[in-house]
């Protein structure tokens, strides 16, 4: 026995590592760029990247292999360090490298003395690494008209055209580095030259005649340690720990899930059990007279039942509701408004839940046991409610196991429509609103209630039920 | 029916008839072809089938000729929200906000219900079929890792995971032409989400049958394994996969209605019944419910009719559920 439970622990372990895998893959590899939706379609890429870097959104999606070009101040003063495009020359070179000013996390109130400036995160970054690959094809420069050639020969030299930075530097100095001998023109726009290295990058910053020892540049340096700071690892330990935040109303989702699921369980907890009841009630009636009209109806009105749309349940239950109490009908500004919604969800699962039992119950009635009991003189009554309802219980238990997410997780159809702050409701507004930590901690607390309900169950059965094989 | 018999004695018939001989899926086809409920319900869907591909007529009309207008081009903001009436075929069912007819909304919905429900399914049946015959045939780490796949995905509740694939596909460029963020992408996320339940049921079955006398036989006379699998296991499972499609099609039906409400269905504009039901929402309070009624009764009779063929279809081709 215990190695059966120990073994369908390890099975549930998988199956829980299986669906971080899965949402893994669906929130994460997608293709999508998830920082415009929350900076802005039109964000610069420096912004974007300081928005990827904050929320752990540009590390290396499975293996951190990867180093990222970082440039330190060397200067002291009260500035903060930045990069910035000369617009005089159209330069976007900055911008093109996504430079960004780290920035302490105001959490942990670190005061960092050295400040930094990071770019991309870049596969086994080292000194040979061609430039195009920091750049990840966005190009350099624009190209600026040069001014019509005049026939009158002009002593001014022609400005400067070219991808420089502008370092503000924190002692209010600032260095501009030219980085046109590492670029080319194609077309209208200086791309890097195929040739250009990281290295040389580099160096045009750390020997660049003015600098003089202001600013440093060169690559993060990686340790063996940080082969596991990847999304992925990032990912498992947020859905575990639930330690992530909303991206939208940056509260923790623990916060969230304990201000939230109480609504939803005082929707889905008596619907559950009064729908339960109900239809147990119901099937156990319709089994007693099986085969005669009165099932016949109770069937054909549960398949009827079964056939309405979930959404017309609720959009009719509530206009019903609009016209007897208009107040009752939306939102939950008075307690007795739930009442509309649980009703709704009631009728609407009856349909189905009376057809299963009824399968269940008919399914014992045809059993050699019950034959006995009525050959012994056992009332009817007696041995359907007395002897196969005991003998019902597994299916049914199973079944309700099985709706056990859907108990925290609330009707997600209901709440949005009668607009009822719980879980279901705000997970769909994290998904309007692309709030992937939110919408990933949901489907894990979902996923993870049910492995854990189906482990127990199945664990149950084989120390209660001895007709289940260990297998 | 008679009680208890698994060999399909003809009860009616004159009784000196050769009883043998008769295999399941006559048996299946007579027993259908007998059943009046199941042959108005297949009736209803044939009239529906119909109405789809006259839908897919007007739509090639309406793209290849200028003469016909698109179902967009015939807003008419003369004639917005107008009751029921018998003055023309239009106005059988009312017009909506837009004043398009809305008995036309109806019947190009059915198109995009059925392509929905179809689509899903041809993706869902095969891919549980084989996976599950794979999975229950050649067992050992097969089985563990195609067990291992449907028990992860069964673990996240469907709706969810239909949410979260019609989340991740939102910006997902075009995959072989298929804009992921329009039908195709419904039918794809419902076809991915709805394989397991045929999966399971065919692994179980497969397995039962991996022990039968003429698969050993077969085995015996050394016929390589997947030419066993191929020719004397799939085909005896065939019937859990159509019994399987009519009952996922109401299964699909039934989610594209609920994720366009949710706005992760069909495109908006596309005349679908889901849109239809997202846009009337409010329509009730205002005394206007044309619009929901008829798309809620579309659905209605198409659900009913695929539910109940369903459950002959399974009583006509699996004798082991009969006289329960």
């Amino acid at each position: 026995m215990t190695a059966y439970i120990l073994r369908r622990i390890g099975w549930s372990i998988l199956t829980v590592f299986g669906v971080m895998l899965i949402t893994f893959a669906l929130f994460r590899a997608m293709p999508g760029d998830i920082a415009a939706a929350h900076v802005g379609q039109k964000a610069r890429q420096q912004d974007r990247a300081e928005w990827l870097n904050r929320h752990g959104y540009d590390r290396p999606k499975w293996v951190n292999w990867d180093g990222r070009l970082v440039i330190v101040d060397n200067t002291v003063g009260i500035k903060p360090l930045g990069a910035d495009d000369d617009k005089t020359t159209g330069s976007q070179a900055a911008d093109a490298l996504a430079l960004f000013g780290e920035k302490p996390d105001p959490e942990e109130d670190r005061k960092t003395d050295t400040l930094r400036l990071l770019g991309r995160f870049v596969g086994s970054l080292n000194t040979k690494t061609r430039l195009t690959e920091l750049t990840k094809g966005h190009p350099l420069a624009k190209v600026l008209k040069q001014p019509e050639p005049t026939s009158q020969p002009t002593t001014r030299p022609a400005p400067v055209n070219g991808p420089v930075i502008v370092f503000s530097l924190r002692d209010g100095t600032s260095l501009k580095v030219n980085l046109t001998t590492l670029s080319t023109v194609v077309k209208d726009k200086f791309v890097p030259k195929a040739d250009a290295t990281c290295g040389d990058l580099i160096n045009a910053i750390n020997n660049h005649p003015d600098n003089k020892g202001r600013i440093t540049a060169g690559i993060t340096e990686w340790s063996w340690r940080d082969i596991f700071d990847s999304q992925f690892i990032d990912h498992m330990v947020n859905s575990v720990t639930f330690r992530a935040r909303s991206l939208i109303i940056k509260k923790k989702l623990t916060e969230i899930i304990v201000d939230r699921a109480p609504v939803s369980l005082a929707l889905t907890i008596p619907a559950m059990a009064a729908g339960w009841a109900l239809a147990l009630f119901i099937s156990s009636f319709v089994a007693y007279y099986r085969g005669t009209i009165l099932d016949k109806v109770g069937v054909f009105l549960s398949v009827l039942g079964m056939c309405i749309p979930f959404l017309a349940f609720m959009i009719y239950g509530q206009w019903l509701m609009f016209t007897i109490a208009p107040t009752r009908a939306y939102g939950l500004a008075y307690r007795s408004n739930v009442y509309l919604p649980i009703t709704i969800m009631v009728v609407a699962g009856l349909g189905g839940s009376v057809r299963f039992y009824r399968t269940v119950i008919l399914d014992q009635v045809n059993q050699d046991y019950v034959r006995t009991a009525r050959a012994k003189g056992a009332s009817l009554p007696a041995v359907l409610f007395k002897h196969v309802l005991k003998n019902c219980m597994l299916p049914i238990l199973t079944n309700l196991i099985l709706a056990l997410p859907f108990l925290i997780m609330g009707s997600l159809l209901v709440e949005t429509y009668f607009g009822i702050p719980g879980l279901g409701d705000l997970l769909l507004t994290s998904i309007n609103g692309r709030d992937e930590p939110v919408v990933n901690a949901m489907v894990f607390l979902m996923a993870i209630i049910y492995t854990t309900g189906v482990m127990l169950a199945d664990i149950s059965y084989a120390i209660f039920d001895p007709r289940i094989r260990l297998t | 029916m008679t009680p208890k018999n698994t060999i399909p004695a003809p009860a009616d018939d004159s009784g000196a008839q050769n009883v043998s001989g008769r295999s399941l899926w006559s048996d299946a086809r007579r027993r259908i072809l007998r059943d009046p409920w199941a042959m108005i319900c297949l009736g209803i869907i044939v009239l529906y089938a119909l109405i789809a591909i006259g839908g897919l007529c007007y739509e090639f009309a309406a793209e290849n000729y200028d003469s016909v207008p698109t179902f967009e081009e015939t807003s008419d903001y003369d004639n917005t929200n107008r009751h029921p009436s018998l003055e023309s075929p239009k106005l059988y069912l009312g017009t909506d906000w837009a004043g398009k007819s809305v008995l036309y909304k109806m019947l190009l919905g059915v198109k995009v219900s059925l392509t929905v429900g179809f689509m899903a399914n041809i993706i869902a049946i095969p891919l549980g079929v084989i996976l599950g015959a794979l999975a229950g045939f050649y067992g050992k780490w097969i089985d563990t890792l195609i067990v291992w796949m449907f028990s992860t995905l069964a673990s996240i509740p469907g709706i969810m995971l239909l949410i979260a694939l019609r989340y991740a596909f939102q910006d997902a460029p075009p995959v072989l032409g298929m804009d992921l963020n329009g039908v195709a992408g419904v039918c794809i996320a419902l076809g991915v989400v709805s394989w397991i339940g045929t999966c399971r049921l065919v692994r179980a079955e497969v397995m039962k049958i991996r022990e039968l006398d003429y698969v050993i036989a077969a085995r015996a006379i050394g016929t390589p394994k997947f030419i066993i699998m191929l020719r004397h296991v799939i085909p005896n499972i065939l019937h859990l996969a159509i019994i399987n499609f009519s009952l996922g099609f109401v299964w699909a039906v039934k989610s594209e209605v609920i994720l366009s409400y949710l706005g992760l269905g069909v495109p908006v504009g596309v005349p679908s019944w889901g849109n239809m039901i997202n846009a009337a929402r409010t329509d009730l309070f205002m005394g206007r419910w044309w619009e929901l009624t008829s798309a809620v009764g579309a659905m209605f009779f198409l659900v009913l009719a695929l539910n109940i063929l369903g459950d002959r279809l399974r009583d006509a081709l699996d004798p082991k559920l009969r006289n329960v």
